[in-house]
């Protein structure tokens, strides 16, 4: 504690600090006054002039448009971006009143000016009924009536002239504005279009849903495919602005601004270098198929280890940036319709075909884990086989001779995978072990890829085919016709049989057969593929990484997986082996197997599946045609093409000759 | 034995009325004024920043409170605290705003180009306005520490250079008002404690010649001392609408507001210019003017009159100190609280140039609530323990 201040000496007299405290006083006493006298000037004597000018000052507020992230490929090489565009808006709520003729003038002068159709008619919005307007009119009170406080926007990349003239003419056209938004450019075209999807407004359905909470009317949203999955890294925020401007609408200065965030960039494991040879690729098998010109394709190249999806490709496909601009519906019939046999399906995740003698490799593990055959079993393939009251020929009814695990994978003698198929068969609801592996290895269910509308394939059993008939029973019914989901017949041998070579109901994606063969030959673990690697910023740091889902086991034999891919070794590499003729000269070790799956009233269509060794990047790749004929002409060349160009192998098309399934 | 400045003056110009001894108490009035002010500038910055943060509209609110109630919470440490204990800590307190406004420069964040704040885990400290009752403390003690030779001219500049030399460090954040507030803090406790009216003088013409100096020599010179913003800002109020583009910007919407308020107000819903951004910082620096909107002539009169109560209170203090540490502590307070009142409201009403100096227990902003919250408290530490006019008179009686 400190004593008491000691103040001895000369202190101040308190007379003089009296007189000084007094003074100070009487100033802040004048200062006080001053600030009062002041105030009551302004607020009592001009405080009408100054509420005048308070009521000139106005505001509007404007939206500034976020641009979404870049999707890039794994080495940073854009797949997909954004660019700027002017877009003439209407923002329902700065319309004349509804119902008015000033409000129908507005659009009318916009449908002029844009070339729109300018013929009246009436239009009819819910309970509202408008007596003339154009088509334009009436689209923006039908959207106005959707989504009352979005803009709408009425031409999404308008000229600059177009944009210059609305500036121009605002006074005449309330309501309507010039917006800065960003659209989607793809300077890759139309490789992997299938794959990233589009962009949309949130749809007044989808403003409701609990997934696309917080999200303001008039936002756009990924509405399918990447955009779809990674929306919420891959839309920013939209920022705000907000604008004095005096009363005649003149901006005067920003009051206030909140820049907008951009998306963050989404990195995709794809490589663009296969994507673009995939696509040629396919474009190259399809020209091959000797069986038809249904012109579509698919492949899927990945990394057995983890998943991560390097390559992933659909033909036919489209330009994606078609979608920047409104589309008729006539125009949207001709590119993406029947016709155009539906570029935006993505086969090779959407598509369910029988995988023909590529399912083989499962038929051969089930049997050497159920201990039907060994590896040195030798069965004779006369070239057809009796089962039951039905004759399953080989291809061509060539005759084989005897053959042993290895010969039958290498030669694909079908007679050699009947006989294991009538031995395995099983008239247990679930069937039997061929059904049982095909589960373990992930048919009959969607592989969960980060792609949305993957298909789950048909692993045929007992239980199923039952289930199709009571379908196809009550779809009977209820149609009066049949629906052709079920021939009405039960589980037999022959049904088996058909499998053990993928053929009858056994249908499955080209990705399912990509996931099953990583498993084969990564030892067992069924991998929940990937396309995207993670989220970054602007700098290229890492925000997020996306990982799978650990993946599920398949029990499967070490010894029994050797035999196997002996097998496929052979009958890519060994002289006389079904795509030797391709794979023979590519100067690495190869593990193939091709596949020709008979489908109704079609050409068959060709597949081929190879897992490729490599320190750092090994690969699994599968590719389909339809109606491609034989595999080894067509898939095979195509596979060669798509894994030389991952593996940096000189690139050569050599095609096969093999007529085997 | 406890000597004090002016006991004998308290005798002389109160002149107690003859009454019963009660014990001596807080003081009520600065209570009621305090709570009273940060009642108002909770209700503004309500309705000022209500659409400022999307989603929260009490976001600036809430965190006033907080600041407030945190600053009560201290004040009531202090008005239990007796206020000499500070004496011996004026070279620490000294120490303390000296490094604490040094530190900005090298760990500080800047906002808008000035070096003002040290974030910590929840709050971001201003060092120069915890500064300026760290001054207080510091120059009222050696005020006291050197009142015997408080004559002599290098005690003068001694003493002014303790304010001084702090002010110049917070001029090149640069913050000018907290320097301002600094000096004008300097120049009250040297006229308390005694300083020759002719040092005092000498110390105004000194200060005029350097705002000349500074203003209109040196950058006819080529030298520029303050940045052009800061130039147009203080220069800027004499003829507001000359430049309504930029630096007088803010002062011209300021007097719209306030002017358009009139009598009784526009009330809440009608405020546009402190509602809708016309006035940028309208819940910081121009809050003044939110309250000349919202409640016109009436409520910024109340508010004005709040504060005069406030500083009434604290100057009777200067006199009826227990001790000259007390009287010095009080002083100082006054001038602080006075300066940025006058400042801060005369910049909102365009008589006086733009410089950042916050309200008192108005302007929104932890540092500045929380400073003046420490002042009240041991405004009232000092009265509570002061010549009570009535305990005076014992006393009074019984010692001498």
């Amino acid at each position: 504690m400190i004593e008491p201040v000691e103040m001895t000496g000369r202190a101040p007299s308190a007379a003089r600090l009296g007189r000084r405290v007094a003074f100070l006083g009487a100033v802040a006493f004048v200062l006080f006054g001053l600030l009062l006298m002041r105030l009551w000037y302004l607020e009592v004597l001009d405080g009408d002039s100054y509420l005048a000018k308070a009521n000139d000052n106005q505001i509007r507020d404007v939206a500034i448009a976020a641009p979404r992230g870049r999707i890039v490929d794994h080495s940073g090489r854009v797949l997909v971006d954004s660019r700027p565009a002017n877009a003439i808006v209407v923002l329902p709520g700065r319309l004349p009143e509804q119902g008015t003729p000033e409000r129908a003038a507005v659009s009318e002068r916009i449908s002029k000016a844009l070339g729109l159709p300018t013929r009246t008619s009436p239009c009819k919005v819910g309970e509202a009924a408008f007596q003339s307007l154009t088509p334009l009119g009436c689209r923006i009170e039908k959207e106005a009536a959707a989504l009352p406080y979005a803009n709408i926007i009425i031409k999404g990349d308008a000229s600059r002239g177009e944009a210059a003239w609305l500036l121009e003419n605002r006074r005449n056209l309330p309501g309507a504005d010039v917006a800065r938004i960003w659209l989607r450019s793809y300077p890759q075209g139309p490789v992997g279009a299938q794959l990233f999807g589009t962009v949309g407004e949130i749809t007044a359905e989808q403003v409701d849903r609990p997934r696309f909470a917080g999200i303001s009317q008039g936002t756009v949203i990924g509405q399918s495919g990447l955009e779809f999955e990674y929306d919420r890294y891959l839309r920013g925020r939209d920022g705000a602005e907000r604008i004095q401007v005096d009363s005649s609408g003149h901006a005067r200065r920003t009051l206030r601004r909140q820049n907008p965030v951009p998306g963050k960039t989404l990195r995709l494991s794809l490589d663009l270098g296969v994507m673009r040879e995939g696509q040629s690729a396919l474009q190259t098998a399809i020209s091959l198929g000797e069986g038809g010109s249904s012109g579509a394709a698919a492949y899927v190249a990945m990394d057995p280890r983890d998943g991560s999806v390097v390559g992933l490709g659909s033909a036919p496909s489209f330009d994606p940036s078609v979608f920047a601009k409104p589309i008729s519906n006539a125009r949207y019939e001709a590119l993406f319709g029947p016709g155009a046999t539906y570029p935006q399906l993505d086969r090779a995740i959407q598509s369910a075909y029988p995988t023909g003698s590529t399912f083989k490799p499962v038929t051969a593990l089930a049997a050497l884990a159920e201990g039907a055959v060994t590896t040195g079993t030798t069965i004779d393939d006369p070239g057809s086989i009796k089962i039951g009251n039905l004759i399953f020929h080989n291809a061509g009814n060539v005759a084989n001779g005897p053959v042993n695990l290895a010969s039958a994978l290498k030669l694909s003698s079908d007679v050699y995978f009947y006989r294991l198929g009538a031995k395995l068969n099983s008239t247990a609801p679930q069937g039997g072990p061929i059904q049982d592996l095909a589960r373990q290895l992930g048919f009959g269910q969607a592989t969960g890829i980060d792609l949305p509308g993957e298909v789950k394939g048909t692993i045929p059993s007992p239980h199923w085919r039952d289930e199709r008939k009571v379908l196809e029973q009550e779809c009977a019914k209820k149609r009066g016709h049949a629906c052709g989901l079920s021939d009405g017949r039960g589980w037999t041998v022959g049904d088996s049989v058909n499998l053990s070579v993928g053929q009858g109901d056994f249908l499955a994606s080209p990705l399912q057969l990509a996931v099953a063969y990583s498993a084969i030959v990564n030892g067992g673990t069924v991998l929940q593929p990937r396309v995207a690697q993670d989220v970054r910023n602007d700098n290229g740091l890492v925000l997020q990484a996306i990982r799978s889902a650990p993946g599920t086991r398949a029990k499967l034999n070490q010894a029994n997986v050797n035999s196997v891919l002996e097998g496929l070794r052979q009958a890519a590499m060994e002289p006389g082996g079904t795509s030797a003729d391709v794979f023979g000269t590519f100067g690495r070790t190869v593990y193939g197997k091709t596949g020709t799956a008979q489908r109704a009233g079609q050409a068959d269509q060709a597949w081929y599946a190879a897992y490729i060794p490599d320190k750092t990047r090994p690969l699994v790749i599968v590719v389909t045609v339809e109606q491609g004929g034989f595999g080894a002409v067509s898939a095979a060349p195509a596979a060669r093409l798509i894994a030389s160009q991952w593996l940096g192998v000189k690139k050569r098309l050599v095609t096969g000759r093999s007529k085997t399934l | 034995m406890s000597s004090t400045i002016g006991r004998r003056s308290i005798e002389e110009a109160i002149r107690p009325r003859q009454r019963s001894f009660h014990a001596p108490a807080l003081d009520p009035w600065i209570i009621a004024a305090g709570l009273g002010l940060i009642a108002i500038s909770l209700m503004a910055i309500n309705g000022a920043t209500a659409n400022d943060i999307k989603g929260d509209t009490s976001y600036f609110t809430d965190r006033q409170a907080i600041y407030a109630g945190v600053g009560l919470l201290v004040a009531i440490f202090l008005t239990r605290l007796d206020y000499s204990v500070l004496y011996q800590y004026r070279r620490l307190a000294w120490g303390a705003l000296v490094a604490g406004n040094i530190l900005v420069f090298i760990v500080g964040g800047s906002t808008r180009g000035s070096q003002r704040w040290i974030s910590l885990p929840f709050f971001q400290l201003q060092p120069s306005e915890l500064g300026k009752v760290l001054l207080i403390v510091a120059i009222a003690g050696f005020g006291v520490e050197y009142a015997r030779r408080i004559a002599d001219s290098r005690v003068t500049l001694r003493l002014l250079g303790i304010a001084v030399l702090p002010a110049g460090i917070v001029a090149l954040q640069p913050d000018l008002g907290t320097a301002l507030v600094y000096v004008a803090i300097g120049i009250a406790v040297l006229t308390a404690a005694g300083t020759p009216a002719r040092h005092l003088l000498a110390i105004t013409a000194g200060g005029l010649a350097t705002i000349l100096l500074v203003l209109a020599v040196l950058p006819a010179a080529g030298v520029d001392l303050l940045r052009p913003y800061q130039v147009q800002r203080l220069t800027g109020f004499i003829n507001p609408s000359s430049d309504p583009g930029n630096a007088t910007y803010q002062v011209n919407q300021s007097l719209i507001a306030i002017g358009s308020g009139q009598r009784l107000g526009r009330g809440g819903s009608g405020a546009t210019q402190t509602g809708l951004d016309f006035l940028p910082e309208h819940h910081t620096d121009f809050i003044f003017a939110v309250i000349g909107e919202r409640w016109g002539f009436v409520g910024a009169a109340l508010v004005i009159a709040l504060y005069a109560l406030l500083l009434w209170r604290a100057v009777r203090l200067v006199l009826l100190a227990r001790d000259g540490f007390g009287s010095l502590l009080c002083s100082g307070i006054v001038s602080m609280l006075g300066f940025q009142i006058f400042v801060n409201i005369g910049m909102t009403l365009g008589i006086m140039p733009i410089t950042g100096v916050p309200l008192p227990l108005m302007s929104y902003g932890g540092s500045s609530i929380l400073t003046t919250l420490i002042a009240l408290g041991l405004l009232q530490s000092v009265h509570l323990r002061a010549a009570h006019p009535a305990a005076a008179a014992v006393r009074t009686r019984v010692r001498v």
